[in-house]
């Protein structure tokens, strides 16, 4: 009989992101496909799913930032969709009103959603659980207010004609070029979160979520610990929400909304709560259900119309909560963990 | 030299858990703590560790010192950063971590990152279950298991002092004489000042050098730890031995006593 699986000699392989060649040669072969995809796509004929690619591309980036501080250090945050606002909006007025290049105004905008972050880490972190979740709440109320009272950022009409990026002559301004750009930051967003958990720093995250009292025994500073992963986790939020706002070259304060913040921590639930493989598959699987409603109410082969599909859309994300709360906690990584198990072991057991 | 002086301990401004506590560990010593539920051991640990905080407790009188050094103001961090380091009651294990994340939590503090590496293969030394066991998620250890994960863990820090916290908790007694060993070995080899606070009277006193015993939270006795397990009060109360040496049910305690009696 062969072999499946891979015994492990050494902790280096079983922390390994990558283990062996077979899978570098199957995450070579999956990224390659990821970069034909927009090809074969744009054949058909259809850029209303290369579209899609990219929004799914950029809330992969948002939602890792936030299975950072929700998956892995346990704040439940329901406030992400604020830290997307103000790294859009730093990026919007760095751009169009002090006209500052682009990728500059990137860096400030992703530093600025991570000091944001720990302001609101602050008051955040004298409260457990529940607690937590209102504060961020208001917060997305408070963040909302003040970028409305604030005429460098355009008032309630928002802002227009935010730059595209440019790298030397390349100019991402169609959703072609779009794709790889936000290809090539997402996997590097992917690799630096699945390296977090690697890391003495990442550890301190999971060990303050898993107990808290036995973290600070040992050392673990847990304020300081909750603080840094708003931290770092709003700096995921910001980066989303530039490279977002220069996609889509409007920023205005309606497309920010507190449902946002709900579908993100859905795709966290759905994911599994704490991994960045989970989160990615939890970000895919919403999307995708969204999308095939919307696609199914414009072709019309079932007469639906759009505002009963965006309805559905929510009623089958609840569903789907409840259904993966009771079913499977674990989220989407738990059943891809069970499909490997079940492959190395077949034909024995279950 | 750790010495606690004169504490007395209130959780929520309102309940009084411990009343003028004293004691004292000198360096590479192992000192026991017993008492019955609810004496007050749990209480001076975590008033020693600064974990207290957590549980809304405070040490309202009284001074804990480490080496004329004050520490019952300071937060848990700082005290772990002065290698004091408390394994709580009840293997309070990282659940979602693997054995080896576990270990290397311990070592949070700690930027040698060579000698963690050494440090590792020791624990694996001491208990060699926990090296085929390193991959699994911790939550998943028997209770033995996670009970040697969490002194490992405690070894990692490479503490002056260590403080455990019922050790013996729901362990069968060879694993136990086995983990009391280890201790014994970890005092030892690497010169670390113990703290057991225990029920099981018997176990902690074997290793211990002096003993004290907690009674509704204050101190009862103290002593040496040969003379301690000696006496009698100590032999029925807590060790549940009648003057003839031989073990008495727990039916027979006359009920004046059985608040006291041994429980589990």
């Amino acid at each position: 009989m062969k072999r499946r699986g891979r015994a492990k000699s050494d902790y280096s392989q079983e922390i390994a992101l990558i283990a062996g060649k077979q899978q570098w040669l199957a995450w070579a072969i999956f990224l390659a496909l990821l970069m034909v995809l927009p090809v074969a796509l744009s054949k058909s004929g259809n850029l209303n799913w290369l579209s899609f690619l990219n929004f799914t591309l950029m809330t992969i980036i948002a939602v890792l930032g936030l299975n950072v501080i929700t998956g892995m250090s346990g704040q439940v945050s329901l406030g992400h969709s604020a830290f997307i606002m103000v790294g859009g909006y730093t990026l919007a007025i760095l751009t169009v009103q002090s006209h500052l290049p682009f990728w500059a105004a990137l860096v400030v905008a992703v530093i600025v959603s991570g000091l944001v972050g720990i302001v609101i880490a602050i008051p955040a972190v004298r409260l457990k659980g529940f607690y937590v979740a209102v504060v961020t709440l208001a917060f997305f109320f408070i963040a909302q207010y003040i970028i409305k009272h604030l005429d460098i950022a355009g008032g309630i009409n928002g802002l227009t004609g935010i730059p595209y990026p440019t790298i030397g002559g390349l100019k991402f301004n169609n959703d072609f070029n779009w794709y790889y750009l936000l290809l090539v930051i997402t996997v590097l967003c992917i690799l630096a979160s699945a390296n977090l958990k690697r890391s003495r720093f990442g550890r301190a995250f999971l060990a303050m979520r898993d107990n808290p009292v036995t973290a600070s025994s040992l050392g673990i500073n847990v304020p300081m610990t909750k603080i840094r992963a708003f931290f770092v986790g709003s700096l995921f939020a910001g980066l989303a929400g530039g490279l977002w706002i220069s996609y889509i070259s409007v920023i205005r304060l309606d497309q920010f909304t507190i449902w946002d913040s709900i579908w993100y921590v859905g795709m966290i639930i759905i994911g599994g709560a704490g991994s960045t493989a989970g989160t990615v598959m939890g970000v895919i699987f919403l999307r995708l259900i969204s999308q095939v409603l919307h696609v199914i109410s414009v072709s019309g082969v079932i007469p639906l119309s759009s505002n009963v599909s965006a309805a559905l859309s929510y009623a089958i994300f609840g569903v789907a909560i409840i259904l993966f709360v009771s079913f499977q906690p674990y989220g989407l990584i738990a059943v891809w963990y069970k499909i490997k198990a079940n492959y190395k072991r077949w034909p024995f057991g279950v | 030299m750790l010495k606690v002086d004169k504490i007395k301990v209130v959780y929520s401004n309102v309940v009084l858990a411990l009343n003028e506590v004293s004691m004292v560990l000198p360096e590479g010593s192992i000192v026991a703590l017993i008492g019955a539920n609810g004496s007050g051991k749990s209480s001076t640990l975590k008033s020693i560790s600064g974990v207290l905080a957590t549980e809304d407790g405070k040490v309202t009188e009284g001074a804990i010192m480490l080496d004329n050094k004050r520490i019952d103001r300071l937060n848990p961090e700082q005290i772990a950063g002065m290698g004091i380091c408390h394994v709580l009651q009840g293997r309070s294990v990282f659940a979602q971590l693997t054995t080896e994340e576990n270990l290397l939590m311990g070592a949070y503090l700690r930027r040698d990152k060579q000698k963690i590496k050494g440090d590792l293969d020791r624990v694996y030394h001491y208990f060699p279950r926990l090296e085929t066991l390193k991959r699994q998620k911790s939550g998943y250890l028997s209770g033995g298991e996670q009970q040697m994960l969490v002194i490992g863990r405690a070894f990692m820090a490479h503490p002056k002092i260590m403080l455990l916290d019922e050790p013996s908790l729901g362990l069968a007694p060879k694993l136990l004489s086995n983990i009391y060993e280890i201790i014994r070995q970890i005092n030892k080899e690497e010169k670390t000042s113990l703290i057991i606070a225990e029920q099981n009277a018997a176990a902690a006193l074997s290793i211990a050098d002096y003993g004290y015993v907690l009674q509704c939270g204050k101190l009862a006795s103290e002593g040496p730890a040969e003379v301690l397990a000696g006496q009698q009060v100590l032999k029925e109360r807590y060790l549940g031995l009648n003057s003839k040496g031989t073990y008495i049910s727990r039916h027979d305690t006359s009920p004046s006593a059985s608040g006291d009696a041994p429980k589990g």
